[in-house]
């Protein structure tokens, strides 16, 4: 499919490498994992590695983020397949992710001794690359409910959504729960959309509740119940 | 005997100084003894005011640059004639900040992963600071049956914070668009709906 980033196979060099380089960062972190920690956890020796990556150690941490966030996106994507109604899409999305990255050790463990190395993926400029890999994998299936550039700022409003609770899991809604982050998606996010119903009787505005593009009504004149 | 006023302006100009190096060269590759130098203060003063050293002073030159940021930003949107015209305001003036502010744009080019830890432990108490700012406003609009008033405004000071730092595909130079921003995504779960 166009725009879709494969991930190294399960096997290659490249992929023995991403593995061992996860698998001692949620032990060590990134700051005490050398080059040969990593190559000897892979059972590889170091010149494999620098023909694998010849940047080195910067080069196998950039493989290593982008391998986990394609295959995060690609997890995220596969629950939002065959879901019947947005509400239900959101809450999967949200719920997906805020778990998955909850119990995502090695990133847990960088947060919390070392957030330098973390830290510029999901804040400021990092959210460009976040936003993008949304737009790639789920604007498209909100799309089946929304307009596409609604869809697009929704599937925005999702990641910013899912890295404050990341960034700061002590916040009022705990979106690894599965009926708070519905009743979290019913009551804040619902009432801002302008749903496509096709299956419903047409009513003055057809089909949709035409709010897009023009701005929805002025504060507490929004058109949806909960 | 020196004033209290000469000490207090001594350690900002050790904060300054620091600013100028980030600057001209990085946070991270400058020394104690650079920041004094050009400040025009001996190492030994340097350490008095900030015995942590560099990263104490990096410290203090976030709180004074997140200080100046948002009491700007307060005074801004402080007569705003309702709620949503305050967001509004506040949106569009924190991200033309954000642009325009070189320190901020020069750090996050050059040395993020030095600054970010430092942002990321305020955001808890700035959270809170925005939240107790944005309760009489929010107060005094028609709200939602049962809403948590406090829940929502901390909710609504992380998203301000999430918008400040990107503002994704949304224009935050256009009013139009950034009030169709807030009613959509800020305020519609928040106010009462007919």
């Amino acid at each position: 499919m166009a725009g879709r980033l494969p991930l190294d196979p399960p096997g290659s060099v490249e992929r023995r490498i991403i593995d061992a380089a996860r698998d001692c960062c949620s032990r060590y972190g990134w700051a005490k994992t050398t080059l040969d920690d990593i190559a000897r956890t892979a059972g590889t020796s170091r010149a494999t590695l620098y023909r694998a990556f010849p940047g080195g150690r910067a080069a196998v941490k950039a493989a290593v983020t982008r391998h986990e966030t394609v295959d995060f996106f690609q997890q995220i994507e596969s629950e939002l397949v065959g879901v019947e109604d947005i509400a239900t899409m959101l809450t999967v999305g949200l719920t997906t992710a805020s778990r998955r990255l909850a119990d995502d050790a090695e990133l847990q463990f960088s947060l919390q001794h070392e957030p330098g190395e973390v830290l510029p993926q999901f804040l400021f400029r990092g959210l460009d690359d976040i936003f993008s890999l949304c737009r790639i994998f789920v604007a498209p299936h909100l799309g089946r409910f929304l307009e596409p550039d609604e869809a697009v700022a929704v599937s925005e409003l999702l990641a910013r959504l899912v890295v404050m609770h990341l960034l700061s899991p002590g916040g009022s809604v705990d979106l690894t729960d599965r009926s708070a982050a519905d009743r979290f998606v019913r009551s804040r996010i619902l009432p801002g959309l302008s749903i496509r119903t096709p299956a419903e009787p047409s009513t003055a505005g057809g089909t949709r509740t035409a709010l897009h593009p023009s701005p929805p009504p002025p504060l507490a004149a929004s058109t949806h119940g909960r | 005997m020196v004033s209290p006023a000469a000490t207090v302006e001594t350690r900002r100009r050790i904060v300054d100084a620091a600013a100028r190096r980030a600057l001209l060269v990085t946070l991270g590759k400058t020394t104690v003894e650079e920041i004094a130098a050009e400040a025009g203060v001996s190492r030994a003063t340097v350490y008095r005011w900030f015995p942590g050293g560099r990263e104490e002073i990096v410290a203090a030159l976030v709180d004074s640059q997140l200080d100046a940021f948002f009491s700007d930003l307060a005074s801004h949107v402080r007569d705003a004639p309702d709620f949503e015209r305050l967001l509004v305001r506040g949106l569009m003036r924190a991200h033309a900040g954000m642009v325009d502010h070189r320190l901020l744009q020069r750090v996050l080019d050059v040395e993020p992963e030095l600054v970010l830890p430092e942002l990321q432990r305020r955001s808890r108490s700035l959270v809170g600071d925005i939240a107790d700012f944005l309760r009489p406003y929010l107060t005094t609009t028609e709200l939602a049956d049962d809403l948590d008033v406090d829940e929502a405004c901390r909710y609504l000071a992380r998203l301000t914070l999430s918008f400040i730092g990107n503002p994704g595909s949304w224009d935050l130079t256009d009013e139009a668009e950034t009030t169709r921003l807030v009613r959509t995504q800020f305020l519609a779960g928040l106010v009462r709906r007919p």
